[in-house]
């Protein structure tokens, strides 16, 4: 009487086991979700990878693999993930995350959103700051291997700029210069922005 | 913390009761011993690792661990991926969990099955004044060197999305294996409301050993305690072990845009035969009538290193007092709240917690036993933590604690002249985690977590000095443990 539980949740486990699977997991982005977040909208320290471009995402994998990206939480969590990533797994996980519809993360600071944007769209030429809608595209939508920006993670988006100007990833040009010309209050500003970017929105 | 109550408790350990029919489920269980020798040789001797341990002969503790290498080895990273030092986890170390043990990235099953060995101990005992009796033959009043527990895991990846996390555990008095900490899960992602959604069923063996925050009392402080003492220590709540492993769990479980968890799960008692089986004392559960439910529900933002969760959680459970039917049922009801913030920095974690069970029991059988004095009664336990880790290698824990509740003569009355269950105190812990980006050499995956804790006593059974009309006080227990913590 008492072991039907035990039975019942066993033939529960294996009715789903046997299940089908999902066509899309041709590669085992499981093995990425636990940290990017099921559908790839970034989780703690992960950032985002839903909507980004494909070409970026291919580049950073194989950067990983080489260590030419060595920022810490790159060194920390990626330098691992990618051990056994060969180049056909790597388009397979670029392919999958860049087919995934992106969400803006919407976590930075709203009053700063304006000097942000007039930053992104004009640069500071006084400051020899080049205007990022240049390269990253008008909704920081990116292209090929520039990556999107649009609404990925303020947390994200800061770090990365800080480490470029503490010169972590020195490889990424041409960011590492963009970066070091920033001040703080810039990067903050940009960040902020930048997460409220909705992919492919009007502005 | 998950102890087994020991068939024979010796003279001179007293227990704290609090149900008459779980009488021993309090119980500062005395099972494992090796030999008396001063502390410094548990420190040397941890290094000896396992090897020492095959010298020293084996007897068990039971207590949950976590940080499987076997984790590992199967995700490719290292124990810092998931805890800050562990069993402590990290909002990665939760989704993984949530996501059934399944993700790989390492060496797939085939290539390394699942398994792990933990080795509690050798650890060093002392009480601030001698045990009144050698706990067991072989052991000494005071500074003890045993070794307190090996256990087997399974840990990871089943087939495709139905992993599991299963600890059997080795007991050399007896020299047969039981279960221990089991939990098996199969989850499904898909979208709700516009966000993602992880969706699980889970057997477990014990109410929140599925539970992914460190606030619950499986994976709850103390992570570690002595085992020949101290002779006395506060009561515990239903959820605080009472149930470890003697129960069949099933439910199902969402975690929803990684904010939100709700949780329902049965529990029902593993009949007497199964128990024995799995290798269980069934004298030393206390029997549920029927399906006992279990609740969890969890608000848990993160936002970017900072981590925050607010939860509720509960258990109500009809209970048979042990070999004593026809009196009737006992109906025990746990509420429990509790909260955590987690920041994690680079190479600084700092996590602040806190936790309160509320129980009401109606002793209907019980009474009629006269194993309680009050028809009902209700008891009270607070938790509050905080901790800093460095670099996943240094750890500083301190943490008070506070139980409470209705004085019962029969319950407690031989522990306490006020027959109080009411105790409080402090526990600090020190602990030196050297492999947690990787050993050196063939395995990287091992672990090792090596410290000092104390543990402080301001109150027990309703007093300071003399609570228990025998002559003991409340500082008389405070326990100083010098422990080692292997995993491979
Ligand atoms: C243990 C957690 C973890 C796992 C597993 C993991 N990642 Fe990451 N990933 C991170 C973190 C943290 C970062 C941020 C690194 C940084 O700040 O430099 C990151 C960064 C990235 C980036 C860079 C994104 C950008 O915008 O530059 C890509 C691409 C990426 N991961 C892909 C993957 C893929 C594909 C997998 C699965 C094969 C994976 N990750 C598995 C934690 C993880
Ligand atoms: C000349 C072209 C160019 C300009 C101008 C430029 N970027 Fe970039 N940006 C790139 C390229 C190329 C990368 C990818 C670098 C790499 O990792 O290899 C990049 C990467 C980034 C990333 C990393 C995104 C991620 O997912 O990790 C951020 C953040 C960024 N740029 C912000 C900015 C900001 C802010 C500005 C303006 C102040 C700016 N960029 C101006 C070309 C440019």
């Amino acid at each position: 009487m008492k072991r039907i539980v035990t039975k019942l949740a066993l033939l529960t486990i294996v009715s789903c086991v046997a299940g089908p699977l999902l066509a899309s997991e041709t590669v085992p982005v499981k093995n990425c979700t636990w940290c990017h977040g099921p559908s790839g909208q970034g989780y703690s320290n992960a950032p985002r990878l839903a909507g980004q471009q494909e070409l970026y995402l291919d580049a950073q994998l194989m950067n990983f693999r080489t260590h030419v990206r060595d920022n810490p939480y790159s060194r920390d969590f990626m330098w691992n993930a990618v051990v056994h990533v060969d180049e056909d797994m790597a388009h397979g996980f670029a392919s999958y995350f860049a087919s995934l519809p992106p969400e803006a993360a919407n976590d930075g600071n709203r009053d700063l959103v304006a000097s942000g944007r007039n930053i992104f769209e004009f640069g500071v030429p006084e400051a020899n700051i080049a205007a990022c809608i240049v390269c990253h595209g008008p909704n920081g939508e990116g292209v090929r291997g520039i990556p999107r920006l649009g609404g990925l993670s303020y947390f994200y988006l800061k770090r990365r700029l800080e480490e470029w100007a503490e010169g972590y990833s020195p490889a990424a040009e041409p960011m590492p210069k963009v970066a070091r010309s920033l001040s703080g209050r810039d990067i903050e500003a940009l960040a902020s922005y930048l997460s409220f970017l909705e992919y492919g929105a009007e502005r | 913390m998950l102890e087994l109550a020991s068939a024979e408790a010796p003279a001179g350990v007293a227990c704290g009761l609090d149900e008459a029919d779980s009488s021993e489920r309090k119980c500062a269980v005395i099972e494992s011993v090796v030999a008396s020798r001063p502390a410094l040789i548990a420190i040397a001797a941890a290094a000896l690792g396992a090897l020492a341990i095959v010298g020293l002969g084996i007897l068990i503790k039971p207590q949950p661990a976590s940080a499987l290498p076997s984790f590992a080895m199967q995700t490719g990273q290292p124990c810092a991926a998931c805890h800050t030092a562990f069993p402590e986890l990290t909002p990665f170390g939760r989704l993984f969990k949530l996501s059934g043990y399944t993700a790989g990235g390492g060496l797939t099953n085939t290539q390394a099955p699942p398994l792990a060995l933990m080795i509690q101990g050798p650890q060093f005992e002392h009480f601030q004044k001698n045990l009144d009796a050698p706990p067991t033959p072989s052991t000494s009043t005071n500074d003890n060197v045993v070794l307190s527990q090996l256990s087997l895991f399974y840990g990871g990846q089943i087939y495709d999305n139905l992993g599991a996390f299963i600890q059997g555990t080795y007991d050399g008095v007896g020299n047969s294996w039981s279960i221990d900490n089991t939990d098996i899960r199969y989850t499904r992602t898909m979208k709700a409301f516009g966000s993602d959604l992880i969706v699980g069923v889970d057997v477990n063996n014990n109410p929140t050993v599925q539970d992914v925050w460190n606030t619950t009392p499986a994976w709850g402080l103390p992570y570690i305690s002595a085992a020949t003492g101290p002779a006395f220590t506060p009561p515990g709540t239903m959820l605080e072990g009472g149930f470890a492993g003697g129960v069949a769990g099933a439910g199902v479980y969402a975690w929803w845009n990684n904010m939100v968890y709700a949780e329902l799960t049965g529990y029902r008692t593993l009949s007497s035969s199964t128990q024995q089986a799995l290798g269980l004392d069934p004298t030393s559960f206390p029997s549920i009538d029927g399906i006992a439910p279990y609740w969890r529900v969890a608000f848990a933002p993160t936002i970017g290193e900072h981590s925050f969760m607010i939860g509720a959680f509960g258990m109500y459970a009809t209970e048979v007092p042990y070999a004593s039917p026809g009196f009737g049922v006992d109906r025990i009801l746990d509420i429990g709240f509790d909260a955590q913030y987690q920041f994690i920095h680079g190479k600084h974690a700092f996590e602040a917690k806190v936790s309160n069970i509320y129980e009401t029991d109606q002793y209907n059988a019980s009474y009629a036993l006269q194993t309680t004095s009050n028809p009902t009664d209700n008891l009270d336990s607070f938790r509050a933590s905080v901790d800093y880790v460095y670099d996943n290698t240094y750890s500083l824990t301190a943490s008070y604690f506070d139980v409470s509740g209705s004085a019962d003569a029969n319950l407690y009355g031989p522990n306490s002249i006020a027959n109080s269950p009411n105790g409080n105190g402090f526990l600090f812990d020190v602990a030196y985690l050297p492999f947690s980006h990787g050993m050196p050499g063939p395995f990287p995956w091992a672990n090792a977590r090596i410290g000092v804790s104390y543990t402080k006593y301001l109150t027990l059974y309703g007093g300071t000095a003399n609570f228990d009309g025998a002559g003991h006080n409340a500082s008389d227990n405070n326990t100083f443990l010098a422990y080692s913590w292997l995993m491979f």
